[in-house]
């Protein structure tokens, strides 16, 4: 799920503020740069693979968004630096607007060679043992559900992606009845995973 | 945009799902981009729904039928209090209801059996009488009941009301705390209704505390 090259972890990272960073990198603090990379580098990438579900187009667009924005922060262009966040973010918004609208020229079409070529997903061994540790996971917490109506608000938000207040009306549900369910059920899988973790660490 | 508005709101499910609107979107976004704890909490969720989708026959399996068990009553752990001291000590004890709810006049087909020995909370002393803190879970299974999703639970001694609460939902899990309650062994009456304008007697019954 993360990618290789960015930080996967809760670890704390930098406590400079976004224009001390900003400050930093104007007076030509290098290493300010690679805190403001290490910071914002997944983040950056969560957006991007979310907003393209594309992961090597999304790849492309966050090497670029950081070349544009530490361009800016060393010439000292950015006339607000507490809005940094706010900059790079869009930054990396109009650079995906730029490719969809040059694909749109191109009139481009699904390339159906390019799926064959795509990395089976099994014969990365760390992926796999994840994704069979988040079935395992899953299917446990679904066995814990109580009631058929629990199993259906999870169907229903999960599977076929309604809103909650659809759920709710066609369930006579309460919103606060939906949010313990959904609560639940993240709580248990995320005790699962990591009991799952725990146990493999020991080994 | 702080953690409770995001947990309030569900964005980290509705914008895996795109469903928030682009100024939802946006803001989502610049809470987490150097948010790590965030962000772990997104990679966790979108793990769950990535493994829901590929697992999701285990959503339609038929779960196992029940006996119309309405009422679950489980004591899960009694907070024992003294001027110096707090004991944690766990119990356990279930009461269990059948019922018709369906037919609208008599829900109870079945005398519940639920009782608390003190002993089991009291320790080695000798105490008739419990001063203790109780948080009681309530769970509600009512299976096809869907009609109604609202209850009140109301349980009273000799000397009155000394718990009460409301706006129970169907199959969810409430805790009912029992505050201070001078425990003695004896009698206590426990009564579960809808919880509307004119409730209706879903179920009546002693909760009888034992020596």
């Amino acid at each position: 799920m993360n990618h290789k090259s960015h930080p996967a972890s809760s670890e704390p990272l930098v406590c400079d503020t976004p224009d001390q960073l900003a400050r930093r990198i104007a007076s030509g603090d290098r290493l300010a740069e690679s805190e403001l990379v290490k910071t914002y580098s997944r983040g950056l990438m969560r957006m991007l693979r979310q907003r393209t579900k594309d992961t090597q187009l999304a790849e492309d667009l966050h090497q670029d968004t950081f070349c544009v924005v530490l361009q800016r922060l060393r010439s000292g262009s950015i006339n607000d630096p507490t809005r940094l966040v706010g900059f790079m973010h869009q930054t990396a918004i109009n650079l995906h607007i730029a490719v969809l609208r040059k694909e749109k020229r191109r009139q481009t079409f699904a390339d159906s060679d390019r799926v064959a070529f795509e990395p089976d997903e099994s014969s990365n061994q760390l992926r796999a043992l994840l994704r069979e540790e988040s079935d395992t996971a899953v299917r446990l917490m679904i066995s814990g559900l109580r009631t058929a109506r629990d199993q259906e608000v999870l169907r229903c938000f999960y599977i076929n992606e309604q809103r909650k207040s659809e759920i709710c009306e066609s369930l006579n549900l309460s919103e606060k009845h939906f949010d313990r369910v959904i609560h639940r059920a993240r709580a248990r899988f995320r005790t699962l995973i990591e009991a799952r973790r725990k146990k493999s660490d020991e080994y | 945009m702080d953690s409770a508005y995001i947990e309030k709101n569900n964005l980290v499910e509705r914008y895996l799902l795109d469903q928030l609107s682009e100024e939802q979107r946006a803001s989502f976004e610049q809470a987490f981009l150097g948010n790590q704890e965030l962000l772990d909490e997104i990679d966790r969720a979108e793990a769950l729904l990535s493994a829901l989708k590929r697992n999701q026959s285990a959503l339609h399996r038929e779960l196992p039928r029940q006996k119309p068990v309405f009422f679950q009553w489980l004591e899960t752990a009694w907070v024992a209090s003294t001027s110096t001291a707090v004991a944690i000590i766990a119990v356990g004890y279930s009461m269990w209801l059948t019922t018709t709810m369906e037919d609208g006049t008599n829900a109870v087909t079945a005398t519940p059996l639920r009782y608390l020995k003190l002993d089991s909370v009291r320790g080695s002393t000798a105490e008739s009488k419990v001063e203790a803190d109780v948080p009681i879970i309530l769970q509600f299974d009512v299976g096809a009941y869907t009609t109604i999703n609202r209850f009140a639970v109301q349980i009273s001694s000799e000397t009155g009301v000394v718990a009460e609460v409301h706006n129970l939902a169907a199959d969810g899990d409430d805790y009912l705390r029992v505050g201070l309650l001078s425990l003695s062994a004896g009698s206590y009456e426990a009564v579960l209704s809808t919880d509307e304008n004119q409730p209706k007697l879903v179920w009546q019954g002693n909760l009888l505390v034992t020596p």
